[in-house]
């Protein structure tokens, strides 16, 4: 035998030892006797694990182990969680009843004292994720230990979608004794929550965040015994752990699974795909409507009809995806409003333009501005967004067909935001993903009133007039009419404009059925959590 | 005239000098360059962060960090901080820059430094061997294979390694450093399984570069003069090419070495990528699309010292490995 042989066997007989050792590289897949799921391996594309709860972005605490006062249910709409439920008569005065049975993960009951003491210290410590919504509160009253009474500063109509928004409460008898945040590095204590899961353990090397259920979570026994995340830095490499049985459920935060997989995933057998609605818009052309000429709306208007939607909207999502009307809306939300559907026509849109005084004044075959400079709309689009970098093209393409020279400006994510929270920019391309429609005063305010972030940056007192009204009424009839005027107001004004939605695409080992989704977290809902089970395939 | 141990002190005190001017340098540099980028890190917040805050509140944030004072005055705290060793959080995870150093420093050496060695072993090897016997059937097949692997994207080349060998034939796992839940010898044994295909990639591509320039400072050597006296001296071809061709060699590659082990902290951000790896490519990468400077401060640090320490050592082994060097450097 020479060398080399003798290296091969060598390394043979490591694998092979490694193997024997118990690691077989698959999810250790098995339900036992009592209906339960032992074992739910979920791979994760949600990046470094890092537990700090003073980090924005600790996603780990409000899927597994910790709840709000309120939840979403499937459709967006805001549903009980740690309260069971609630009451108001002047939207100033709210008076939250909770749960009686609820405790944390180390036994100590959960009270109203400890949703006090959240707020409280949320706001106090500024931390990210809850600060503003807790900074509109003047005083928390605590009359027995289920009743939270929040005094708001104003009255405010959309209070409960702000709060569904922070689905976090902390312990009282760990957090008070923290002073700064940053310091505190208990991992276990960092985790005590009242949710279904409790943590275990995160192995760094693995790249491995162990969950186990929390038996005496107030709801019930959770359906899976153990969650591991196992965290994937791309997504190839992570579908290919579904295909081969190294994990049960592929997880990408907020966006699904791209269709490129899904011929792929089709062909195995042990794999099922199920689709639901994103709630939000895929992708939309956002313009900055006080930065001429696209203040006005008849360029806007002009500008949207040389799009064509269908064509973007099937190179764009492979059939997964449907056309948003010019209301922008999505047909599940509450008081949707039948809009206009987007309109395509090249000639209208030449007719109109020339109309506006956007012609080709030099016979380059590209339109000058009325006062014969040279147009040249800058589309701004994220650099690290693959999808709207190729929408990009097509819509460059697009407006091109009418004479309009359309510049593609690609940036990195910080820049992007730097340009729209200066209002640089002239439009961007981006998706207006579910929490967008439920911010500020609800139906997109957020992102389109310039006194909040207002990327369309819409200054217009009428806009800004049903804003408030949205904002200050609670009368359902009120409310439907003010939906209605604010979704007309958008398919007239096309503020932005609606490209195409796409449902996102959630492959899973069909060997476990009964995901229910959840407009932020997808599959990782609290439905998941108690319903999953073995499929009798 | 000084005396030799004079003449190597006043060499290390010079060396000593000129390096520390040129950390202070690069000190200022990391401070200003990341806050030269457009943005910072609250503008991030106004994408996803918008879910949670009002707009108004990342003046206050900017302001908490200190972002919103004066550059001199952020750069004077910068120093200080400096000087006491305190590299300060990340914004974006709210967690010890030390901390998130160590962690991830270790683990990105146990990946690199292999690399770096087998890669510059291999290429050494087969850089002289393709050098030696230039225009045979070896060296054009050996160089077209590394020139068409040096000019493949990482990324697509580490993607189908791990196609066929992870995924197809299932010799290897499909990322991370270990499988977890593991102890002792079979720890080990399953963090070198974990790392054998990245470092047998990465190998690879430290090996490409750096036998292309062995394979051709090789021919132009063999093509000096001096090695035309040698084989008329009569040396055999041995002598003439452990001695006089690879020692002639050897300072190009020590300087390639250096810089590889220099920039091995910097991580390698596609296998970590594509192995799911938590190293510092991935750090770093993340710090600067979300303008973590206290992240990218601390890990500029670290690369700066590597990159110091490294070609301290070079200019150390040039003088071993080309005594006229080393006199030149006594003349000083």
């Amino acid at each position: 035998m020479n060398s080399k042989s003798k290296a091969i066997l060598i390394s043979m007989l490591i694998f092979a030892s490694i193997l024997l050792s118990g690691y077989i590289g698959g999810a250790l897949a098995a339900s036992e006797g009592d209906g339960r799921i032992s074992n739910l391996v979920i791979g994760s594309d949600m990046g470094d694990f890092a537990a700090n709860m003073a980090d924005f972005n600790c996603n780990y605490q409000m899927i597994f182990s910790h709840e709000g006062l309120i939840d979403y249910d499937s459709n967006g709409e805001v549903v009980p969680r740690l309260a069971e439920s609630w009451e108001t008569t002047d939207m100033k005065k709210w008076i939250f009843h909770l749960v009686k049975n609820a405790t944390w993960h180390d036994g100590v009951p959960f009270t109203s004292k400890d949703v006090k003491f959240t707020m409280e210290y949320t706001r106090d410590k500024k931390i990210l994720y809850g600060a503003t919504t807790y900074d509109i509160i003047n005083s928390i009253e605590t009359p027995d230990d289920y009743t939270v009474i929040l005094n708001l500063k104003e009255p405010n109509a959309v209070f409960l979608a702000k709060l569904a928004n922070v689905p976090i409460v902390i312990p009282e008898h760990i957090y008070a004794k923290v002073d700064d945040l940053k310091k505190f590095t208990d991992i276990d204590k960092m985790f005590i929550g009242t949710g279904p899961y409790i943590f275990d353990s995160y192995d760094h090397a693995a790249g491995i965040v162990n969950f186990k259920a929390n038996d005496n979570y107030w709801v019930g026994k959770p359906a899976i015994k153990n969650i591991q995340m196992r965290l994937f830095k791309n997504q190839d490499t992570m579908m290919m752990a579904l295909q081969n049985g190294e994990i049960d459920l592929p997880y990408l935060y907020s966006k699904g699974a791209s269709y490129y997989y899904v011929p792929k995933l089709m062909d195995n057998k042990k794999i099922k795909l199920m689709t639901f609605d994103s709630l939000g818009i895929r992708n939309t052309i956002i313009f900055n409507t006080q930065k001429k000429p696209f203040d006005s709306k008849d360029l806007r208007r002009s500008m949207s009809l040389a799009i064509n939607y269908e064509n973007l909207m099937n190179l764009m999502t492979a059939g997964y995806g449907s056309l948003p009307n010019s209301g922008l809306v999505p047909k599940s939300t509450k008081y949707y409003t039948e809009t206009k559907p987007m309109e395509y026509d090249v000639e209208k849109a030449k007719t109109q333009l020339d109309r506006l005084g956007f012609k080709d004044k030099d016979n380059d075959g590209l339109r000058e501005m009325p006062d014969g400079s040279k147009f040249k709309p800058e589309l701004v689009v994220q650099s690290s967004n693959d999808e709207s970098v190729r929408a990009s093209e097509l819509i460059k393409k697009d407006l091109g067909s009418v004479g309009i020279d359309l510049e593609i400006k690609l940036v990195d994510s910080s820049t992007y935001w730097k340009i729209i929270g200066e209002k640089g920019h002239e439009m961007i391309l981006g998706g207006l993903p579910f929490w967008t429609i439920k911010g500020y005063k609800g139906y997109y305010t957020s992102i389109m009133d310039s006194r909040n972030y207002g990327w369309a940056n819409i200054n217009d007192p009428a806009y800004q007039s049903i804003a408030d009204n949205l904002g200050a009424t609670m009368d359902e009839s009120k409310k439907e009419k003010l939906a209605e005027e604010i979704q007309n107001y958008y398919s007239n004004e096309l503020p932005v404009i609606p490209l195409y939605s796409m449902d996102f695409i959630q492959p899973y080992d069909k060997k476990y059925e009964g995901y229910v989704t959840h407009p932020m977290w997808g599959v990782l809902s609290l439905g998941t959590f108690m319903n999953l089970h073995e499929s009798e395939e | 005239m000084l005396r030799p141990n004079s003449k190597t002190t006043l060499y290390i005190s010079n060396k000593v000098f000129r390096y520390a001017i040129t950390i202070f340098i690069i000190l200022t540099l990391n401070f200003f360059i990341p806050r030269m980028m457009p943005g910072d890190p609250m503008t991030n917040m106004l994408g996803e962060g918008a879910r949670w805050m009002d707009k108004a509140y990342l003046d206050e944030l900017r302001a908490e960090y200190g972002l919103d004072r004066p550059l001199h005055e952020q750069y004077l705290t910068y120093l200080s901080s400096l000087a006491r060793f305190d590299l300060g959080y990340s914004i974006n995870k709210s967690l010890k820059v030390k901390d998130l150093l160590m962690e991830r420093i270790f683990w990105t050496l146990l990946l690199v430094f292999p690399s770096v060695i087998i890669g510059g072993a291999v290429a050494l090897i087969l850089g002289s061997f393709a050098g030696f016997r230039q225009g045979s059937m070896m060296d054009r097949l050996m160089t077209s294979l590394l020139l068409l692997l040096y000019s493949s994207p990482s990324f697509l080349f580490a993607m189908i390694m791990v196609s066929i060998f992870s995924f197809h034939l299932g010799w290897f796992p499909l990322g991370n450093f270990a499988s977890g839940k593991m102890h002792g010898a079979s720890y080990v044994l399953d963090v070198a399984w974990h790392l054998f295909l990245p470092i047998a990639i990465l190998s690879l591509f430290e090996a490409t570069y750096t036998y292309l320039v062995i394979r051709n400072s090789i021919t132009q050597i063999l093509g000096e003069y001096f090695i035309f006296v040698a084989r008329a001296k009569g040396l055999s071809n041995r002598v003439i090419e452990l001695q006089h061709v690879i020692r002639n060699v050897l300072p190009q590659f020590i300087s390639i070495m250096a810089l590889n082990f220099g920039f091995m902290v910097s991580g390698a951000l596609i296998i970590e990528i594509v192995f799911s790896l938590n190293g510092m490519g991935t750090l770093i990468y993340d710090a600067v699309i979300s303008r973590d400077y206290p992240v990218m401060q601390g890990a500029f640090l670290v690369l700066t010292f590597f990159l110091i320490a490294a070609n301290f050592a070079a200019d150390l082994l040039y003088g071993i490995a080309d005594p006229r060097i080393a006199d030149a450097k006594d003349s000083i």
